[in-house]
């Protein structure tokens, strides 16, 4: 990327009062819920940090974590206490070069430092909190540094948030562009809008952070095309699964030996989708699916396999009609078309037997096939496009557990239509011992996903 | 100018060991944590999926699978080869037995050994193939067994890649399509093999060609023979309407019938399994193409954090933490202190001054206390103003009244601190807008008072009332 070749990164600065998240802010953009401390109590962050944002391995932005304002009034009168200087910048400068109040005001000449090392800022505030004179003072604090101040309003999707005054305060501190961005509950729009904002800011850096955004963009489809193969991959599993057992055996037993493999698999599902928008496992727990016992045999009047074996028939019957069509003109048509007749005959043998003829063997035998019920394959599919859509929404500030709502039913005919039809295709299913998923079952299912995904975004 | 080296396109070795790596992290359900194999991939560049193939060769034990993967497809030609070579032979040897020494050659029968029975394989596989049979026929397990033989796998390794390379092999279709290829070019063998002893003995010896039957009436011989005419008719060999079906033949029809002959073999026997070979080898090099591309696949999927990372943190602290940082410590002492005195009974009954700190509040009631407000202040100028204001006659208390919501942090602590170097009478904090805190959860809730009463002991007012009261709020 020339623009990242030709340039350093951009600089910019993350502050604010204590604790209103601006490391959770750093979570958020980095998407690494591991970065900082996060607490809800005062000067949690007491050193200056910083993260490269990175495009095809080139830093673009860098952004500092430093620690909460605590005491502006404080650093206003050590200010005035210092004497007259050319200019605030000046005396500014002239702060961070000395003792910082006797060391009192150590943390605020961190943020001081940093801000003059810095492009521009992003000053956090959480809009929970009514605007103060402190707020009003900070500001003018910050403003003489000499460098652009975007103010980020944190919690917007919080019940107590009073956007609206905070708009109105800081319009009257002279800033009038500024970002919503709520750190906990993400939203992908709320963040291009951010980076559309800070390019009115560093006018010189514009390409830089329009290839920023661009970036993000293209992950975010990244992300939610892979997570939506990923889900689409255990219903494909799932619906497919298959377990032979022993007619002698107990079916609560088989049917629990069943259940077992389907919440491993669900369970693994959710730690790939949870390494995937990369919060910390154990984010989201599965609650228990609720299993109807004896519904579990395989259905040989089911639908979906009648219509599956009716087109494997079909083509079967076609293919074994030609097969012996050749024979007959191999023998110059001497043997009046029983070979055709013959050809067709063996292929729906064949077609029946790999239908349902195993099964029915098995079962002769004293074997039974379980599979996996209609409903339970509507609940899981129901409960993962709702972890999907919470994951979506969720910032990586956020140390609150993933909930899901309840959920019932199919999401959607065209969802059902895919899923069902990997129902009759066991080979398929790695839960019975396939080594990769079928890309031509997998698609579609990951095509309804999201599909369904866009209708409530 | 970047110095890192070019990703290259790799192999089906180094394919099929990025497969099983993928596979066997899916199944375990969670990345191999190999450091330096994610270091190499991450310095190796290219996009994801390149980068898993360099970091599946960087993992550990990957050092001696990959050789032997790579030996697998050397192997397997090899085997190919040896196969070719024996139907090759078995196509001379058999067309020299039929031809013999020179005798009368029955032209159906030499066909019908030369071709009908490749012909006949050929339409069963068709019908397998379209079946669908085939793939579940030709799985890894042949592949297995054939590479257990060449001891090509290691039989007491539970996890032996080649085991496993074998499985993913015969996957996917792709076993019936490189069984399908190793069928096609064997027949192939087989049949050129009778095509050129054929033709070399043809060359060198006399035959007389004859339709022999006893079944079959003339015309339905020469029906027979009409129809096997078509494909070396349209290759411009003459057929059963230009030549006799029963010697005796001069010299220009012999050599038609041996053109014809050859024809027949060539278009009948070996066209047909070059055709289906080159289409298998066709299907066979897509679907081994697919093997390790699949960037969406979980076991993959999944690494991008690892191996294509969009942040990094700088690995510098550009300013540490003084040796006692941490937010204000809500000693046990503190708020033991604090909750002897948190009772708003402990307050005197009249004489109270109550203040607030910031945001305008004030307590609808607070005990039996007699309250006087004052103004909310919230720079240092009202304090000081307050505080000229307090020493007023009957004033036994001063109540400072802050949200329980606010950050109790330095700011507040210098402030409070400095309101009660001032005040001549004791001081006490009361919090408003508890319910707003509560809002926040029981843990934050508990976590925030404990911190208050910590700073009202450093601060050194009397204790923190009111917390878990209801207090209305009234902005003035």
């Amino acid at each position: 990327m020339s623009t990242a070749n030709q340039q350093p990164a951009i600089r910019l600065a993350v502050v604010g009062h204590t604790n209103t998240g601006k490391t959770s802010l750093m979570r958020t953009l980095t998407r690494d819920a591991a970065f900082g401390e996060v607490s809800d109590r005062p000067a949690t962050t007491r050193d200056v940090r910083g993260v490269d944002l990175l495009v095809d391995d080139t830093a673009l932005l860098s952004l500092f974590d430093t620690p909460g304002l605590e005491d502006p009034l404080g650093v206003v009168e050590a200010l005035a206490a210092q004497g007259e200087a050319p200019d605030p910048v000046a005396r500014i400068d002239a702060f961070i070069a000395g003792d910082h109040g006797q060391g009192r005001y150590e943390q605020e000449a961190k943020v001081l430092r940093q801000l003059r090392a810095s492009d521009a800022a992003l000053y956090v505030v959480d809009v929970r909190e009514p605007m103060l004179a402190r707020h009003h003072r900070e500001l003018r604090l910050l403003a003489d540094c000499g460098r652009p101040l975007l103010p980020v309003l944190n919690f917007v999707a919080h019940e107590q948030a009073d956007a609206e005054a905070w708009r109105q305060g800081l319009a009257r501190s002279g800033l009038h562009v500024l970002a919503d961005f709520d750190t906990v509950v993400y939203d992908h729009g709320a963040e291009q809008a951010l980076f559309d904002k800070l390019q009115l800011l560093l006018e010189a850096h514009r390409d830089t952070l329009a290839s920023l955004a661009a970036q993000r963009r293209q992950q975010r489809g990244v992300l939610i095309d892979d997570a939506c193969a990923c889900v689409a991959g255990l219903l494909v599993d799932v619906a497919g699964a298959q377990q032979r057992a022993s007619l002698d055996e107990a079916i609560g037993l088989q049917v629990e030996r069943l259940q077992a493999r389907v919440r491993q698999a669900e369970q693994t599902c959710v730690d790939t989708l949870l390494e995937l928008f990369r919060f910390e496992l154990g984010a989201f727990v599965s609650p228990e699916l609720p299993l109807q016992q004896g519904r579990w045999e395989l259905d040989p009047f089911d639908p979906e396999a009648l219509r599956v074996l009716g087109i494997r028939t079909g083509s079967a019957v076609a293919a074994g009609a030609v097969g012996g069509l050749s024979v007959d003109a191999m023998l110059g048509g001497a043997s009046l078309g029983t070979g055709a007749a013959i050809g067709a005959g063996v292929g729906a043998v064949v077609s029946g037997y790999r239908s349902f003829g195993r099964h029915w063997l098995d079962r002769v035998r004293g074997y039974r096939t379980l599979v996996v019920e209609e409903h339970t394959l509507a609940l899981l599919c129901a409960r993962q496009l709702e972890l999907l859509r919470a994951l979506l929404r969720r910032g990586h500030a956020s140390t609150a557990r993933v909930a899901v709502g309840a959920v019932s039913g199919w999401p959607g005919g065209a969802l059902r239509g895919a899923v069902m039809r990997a129902r009759s295709h066991a080979y398929a299913s790695r839960l019975n011992g396939a080594t990769a998923p079928d890309a031509a079952l997998l698609a579609p299912v990951a095509i309804a996903l999201q599909e369904a995904l866009d209708a409530r975004r | 100018m970047s110095l890192r080296p070019r990703p290259t396109n790799p192999d089906l070795a180094q394919r099929l060991l990025t497969a099983e790596v993928c596979r066997r992290e899916e199944a375990r359900g969670h990345p191999q944590d190999d450091p330096q194999a994610e270091a190499a991939a991450r310095a190796a560049g290219g996009d994801l999926l390149q980068r898993a193939h360099v970091r599946a060769r960087h993992l550990r034990g990957s050092a001696e699978a990959l050789p032997r993967l790579q030996r697998l497809p050397r192997v397997a030609c090899r085997v190919l080869v040896l196969l070719c070579l024996l139907a090759l032979l078995a196509g001379v040897t058999a067309t020299k037995l039929l031809l013999g020494e020179g005798a009368v050659l029955n032209l159906p029968l030499l066909l019908l050994v030369l071709v009908g029975a490749n012909l006949l394989m050929l339409i069963l596989w068709l019908l397998a193939g379209l079946m669908g049979v085939g793939a579940s026929l030709l799985g890894a397990l042949p592949w297995t067994a054939l590479a257990a033989r060449l001891r090509l796998v290691d039989r007491s390794a539970a996890d032996d890649p080649v085991r496993a390379a074998l499985t993913v092999l015969g996957g996917g279709g792709r076993g019936a399509a490189l069984a399908g290829l190793t069928s096609h070019l064997c027949w192939l063998a087989y049949t050129l093999g009778g095509l050129i002893t054929l033709a070399l003995l043809m060359s060198l010896r006399e035959f007389q060609f004859t339709w022999q039957t006893t079944l079959l009436a003339a015309d339905s011989l020469r029906g027979l023979a009409s129809a096997l005419s078509w494909l070396p008719g349209l290759l411009g060999a003459g057929g059963p309407d230009l030549l006799p079906l029963q010697p005796p033949m001069s010299d220009p029809e012999r050599q038609a019938w041996a053109r014809w002959l050859l024809l027949a073999v060539a278009g009948y026997g070996a066209a047909p399994r070059l055709i289906a070979a080159l289409a298998c080898a066709e299907a066979a090099r897509r679907r081994l193409s697919r093997i390790g591309s699949d960037a969406q696949r979980p076991g993959i999927a999944r690494l991008r954090a690892r191996l294509l990372p969009d942040h990094r943190v700088q690995s510098t602290i550009i300013d540490p933490a003084p040796e006692t940082a941490g937010p204000p410590a809500a000693s046990a002492s503190a708020a033991a202190s604090a909750a002897a005195h948190g009772d708003a009974r402990a307050l005197p009954d009249s004489g109270v001054v109550a203040v607030s700190l910031e945001w305008p509040l004030r307590s609808a009631a607070l005990g039996s206390a007699d309250w006087q407000w004052l103004d909310a202040i919230d720079d240092p100028a009202q304090l000081c103003e307050l505080a000229d204001r307090l020493p007023q006659p009957g004033t036994r208390a001063l109540v400072l009244a802050l949200r329980a919501s606010a950050t109790p942090d330095r700011g507040l602590q210098r402030s409070i601190a400095a309101l009660v170097a001032v005040a001549p009478v004791p001081l006490w904090l009361v919090l408003g807008e508890v319910e707003r805190l509560r809002a926040r959860g029981e843990a934050a809730t508990a976590q925030r008072l404990a911190d208050w009463r910590a700073l009202a002991a450093q601060a050194g007012a009397q204790g923190v009332l009111g917390a878990g009261l209801p207090v209305a709020e009234a902005r003035s």
